[in-house]
C-alpha cells in the first residue's frame, strides 16, 4: 500500500469549477517552470507536509510536485498525453527506414557483402515492440508509484537515448548498436511513455473515461502519421553521396522528440485527492467503482484480467491483419497500383487515429462491454463481407468497409483502459494496463506473420492473388467472434479481490 | 492566461498532427482516382501503421 500512502501527500479536495479547474489561488513565490504551463510543485498546499521538508520533498520529479496546483484546467492533461503518445507512436513508421538501413554502405543501393538485409533490420521493429510489452508489464507498480512525469522523462530518456544510440550505430555501421538502442532501450521508453498518462487520465476525466484515455491514445495512432512522413522529409534533407541520411535523422529526431515530451512531462498533472469535476455526481457503475479497488498483483490472479487480455489479443490480431497487409492486399485483390495501394494504407492510419477517439469517447454513453460487442460482432460481419466485394467488384465498398473495421481496431485500443479501470478501480489501473499489454505486444508480433503465412500458402498452392486472401478473413472473423464470448464471459471482479482498509487483499 | 495555456498546448500537439493527417489524405488521393486500367506487380511494401 506504498502507492495509498503516498496518495496522502496529496492535497485534499480542491473546491472546482465547471471546466474542472480548481478554485484556489496558486501559492505566491512559485515558478513558471518549461513553457510556463506547470507549476514547480504544490507541497506548501498540503499542511501534512512539514515545511522544512519544502525542498528536499518538492523537486521536480517527486511525485507531490505532480499534484495539481490551484487553477490548474484538466484539458491541460490531454495535450501533455498526447505530446508524448505522438512521439513514441513512431515506432509505427520505423518501416520507412528500413530500406535505407539496407544500404548504409552501398548508399545507392544495398551492398552485398557489406550491408545488412531486411530480416535483420526488421528485428528492430519486433525488439522494440516485444520491449514495449514487457516494460509495460514490468514496470507499471514504478509508474504509478513514481508519478505520471517521472514516467514520462524516462521515457523521453530511453527513447530519445535509444534514438542517439541507433544513430551511433548507424554511424559506425553496428546493427547490435541499433538492436540495443531503438529496439531494448527505445523499447522500453514505449511502454513506460505508453501506460504513464493513462490512469492519471481517467482520474481528471472520472466523468468521461473514454473520451480521455481516447485522446492519449489517438496519439499514439497519430504517431506514424506525423513520425513517417518526418523520418521521410528529413532522410531526404541529409541524404547526399556518402550518407542515406539515416543516422542524421535519428539524432535530430531525437533532440526534437525529448523537447515535445519534455513539455508533456512538464504539463501534465494529478488531481489533489479526492478532487472531482464539479456538479458531477458518481452514479451507477462510477459509484460502484469509487468504493472499490483492485490491486495489480490480485487483478493479475482474477479471470477478468485473462479474459480482457484475451480481448485486447484477439482484437488485435485480427485489425492488424488488415492494416499490416493492406497495401498490399488492395493491389492483390483489385489489381490496383501500389501508389493506390500506399494511399490505402494511408487512409486507413487515419481511421485507425480517428476511431480511438471516437469509439472509446462514444464507450461512455454505451458502456464498456457493450461497445467490444459492437466491435466483435459488426466487426466479424465486415470481415465476413470483404471476400464479396472483392469478387462483385466493389472496390469503393471495400475500402469503406476496411475503414471502418480499422476504425473499430483503433478503438478496441483506445478503451480497454477504461474497461479495466471499470472493472479494477483506478487504484493501481495503470499497471494493470501495463501488464495487459503484453497482449498487444505479442499479437503484433504474432498477428502478420499468421496472415502473411497464410496468404503466402495459397498463393503458393495457385489459387489465384484476388482470392488468396479470403480465408484469412474469415479466420480473422472467427477470431472476433472468440473475442465476443470472452467479452461477455467478463464479470465484476469477487470482493476477494477488493482491497480493504490498510492494504491488504 | 488559463486560455492561453491551453490553445497553446493544444496547438503544440495539433499543428503536426494536422500535418501528419493532411499528408495520409494526400497519399490516400490516388485511391479515389484509381482506374482498373492502373494494374501494377505488388511487390512493394509499405509502412505498417497498426
Amino acid at each position: 500500500m506504498r502507492e495509498c500512502e503516498e496518495r496522502t501527500v496529496a492535497p485534499q479536495g480542491f473546491p472546482n469549477r465547471s471546466d474542472g479547474s480548481m478554485r484556489t489561488q496558486p501559492p505566491p513565490g512559485r515558478l513558471w517552470i518549461v513553457f510556463g504551463l506547470g507549476n514547480g510543485g504544490s507541497d506548501s498546499l498540503n499542511p501534512r507536509i512539514p515545511r522544512h521538508s519544502t525542498p528536499a520533498v518538492s523537486s521536480f520529479l517527486s511525485p507531490e510536485a505532480v499534484v495539481a496546483p490551484a487553477g490548474f484546467s484538466r484539458w491541460l492533461v490531454p495535450p501533455a498525453a498526447m505530446a508524448v503518445h505522438l512521439c513514441i507512436g513512431e515506432v509505427y513508421g520505423f518501416s520507412v527506414f528500413n530500406e535505407p538501413l539496407t544500404r548504409i554502405v552501398g548508399i545507392t543501393a544495398p551492398s552485398a557483402e557489406m550491408d545488412w538485409t531486411i530480416p535483420q533490420v526488421g528485428w528492430i521493429y519486433s525488439i522494440a515492440l516485444m520491449m514495449l510489452g514487457l516494460s509495460a508489464a514490468v514496470l507499471g507498480k514504478w509508474v504509478e508509484r513514481r508519478g505520471p512525469r517521472c514516467a514520462m522523462l524516462a521515457s523521453a530518456g530511453c527513447f530519445c537515448g535509444g534514438l542517439l544510440i541507433s544513430a551511433l550505430g548507424v554511424h559506425f555501421h553496428q546493427l547490435w548498436l541499433i538492436y540495443l538502442g531503438y529496439g531494448f532501450i527505445g523499447g522500453i521508453g514505449l511502454g513506460l511513455g505508453y501506460i504513464a498518462p493513462v490512469s492519471t487520465l481517467m482520474k481528471w476525466f472520472p466523468d468521461r473515461p473514454g473520451l480521455a484515455t481516447g485522446l492519449a491514445i489517438m496519439g499514439f495512432g497519430g504517431g506514424a502519421l506525423v513520425g513517417a512522413p518526418l523520418g521521410q522529409e528529413l532522410m531526404g534533407y541529409f541524404r547526399s553521396t556518402t550518407s542515406t541520411g539515416v543516422a542524421e535523422t535519428f539524432g535530430l529526431m531525437a533532440v526534437a522528440y525529448s523537447l515535445f515530451m519534455g513539455f508533456g512531462a512538464a504539463t501534465v498533472r494529478v488531481p489533489a485527492k479526492g478532487w472531482r469535476p464539479e456538479g458531477w455526481e458518481a452514479r451507477g457503475l462510477a459509484a460502484t467503482e469509487a468504493k472499490f479497488a483492485v490491486g495489480v498483483d490480485r487483478a493479475w490472479t482474477a479471470p477478468q484480467f485473462w479474459l480482457l487480455w484475451a480481448v485486447l489479443a484477439l482484437n488485435v490480431t485480427a485489425g492488424i491483419g488488415i492494416l499490416g497487409q493492406a497495401s498490399l492486399m488492395c493491389q492483390d485483390m483489385f489489381g490496383v497500383s501500389a501508389t493506390v495501394g500506399a494511399g490505402f494504407a494511408g487512409l486507413l492510419s487515419i481511421f485507425n487515429m480517428g476511431g480511438r477517439f471516437l469509439w472509446s469517447s462514444f464507450s461512455d454513453k454505451t458502456g464498456r462491454k457493450a461497445i467490444y460487442c459492437v466491435y466483435f460482432l459488426f466487426g466479424a460481419v465486415l470481415y465476413a463481407l470483404l471476400p464479396w466485394t472483392q469478387q462483385s467488384g466493389q472496390q469503393a465498398l471495400f475500402v469503406a468497409v476496411t475503414a471502418v473495421i480499422i476504425s473499430m481496431y483503433g478503438g478496441g485500443f483506445a478503451t480497454i483502459p477504461a474497461y479495466l479501470r471499470d472493472i479494477f478501480g483506478t487504484h493501481q489501473v495503470g499497471a494493470i494496463h501495463g501488464r495487459l499489454i503484453t497482449a498487444w505486444s505479442l499479437a503484433a508480433l504474432v498477428g502478420p506473420q499468421l496472415v502473411n503465412y497464410l496468404s503466402t500458402a495459397r498463393k503458393a498452392a495457385g489459387v489465384p492473388k484476388a482470392e488468396a486472401y479470403h480465408p484469412t478473413l474469415y479466420l480473422m472473423a472467427g477470431l472476433l467472434i472468440v473475442g465476443c464470448l470472452c467479452n461477455l464471459l467478463v464479470r465484476p471482479v469477487d470482493t476477494r479481490h477488493h482491497l480493504r482498509e490498510g492494504g491488504a487483499a | 492566461m488559463k486560455a492561453v495555456k491551453l490553445w497553446f498546448a493544444w496547438l503544440l500537439v495539433g499543428l503536426p498532427l494536422t500535418w501528419g493527417v493532411t499528408r495520409s489524405i494526400q497519399k490516400a488521393l490516388p485511391l479515389f482516382k484509381t482506374s482498373q486500367s492502373q494494374r501494377a506487380p505488388s511487390s512493394t511494401t509499405t509502412p505498417p501503421n497498426p
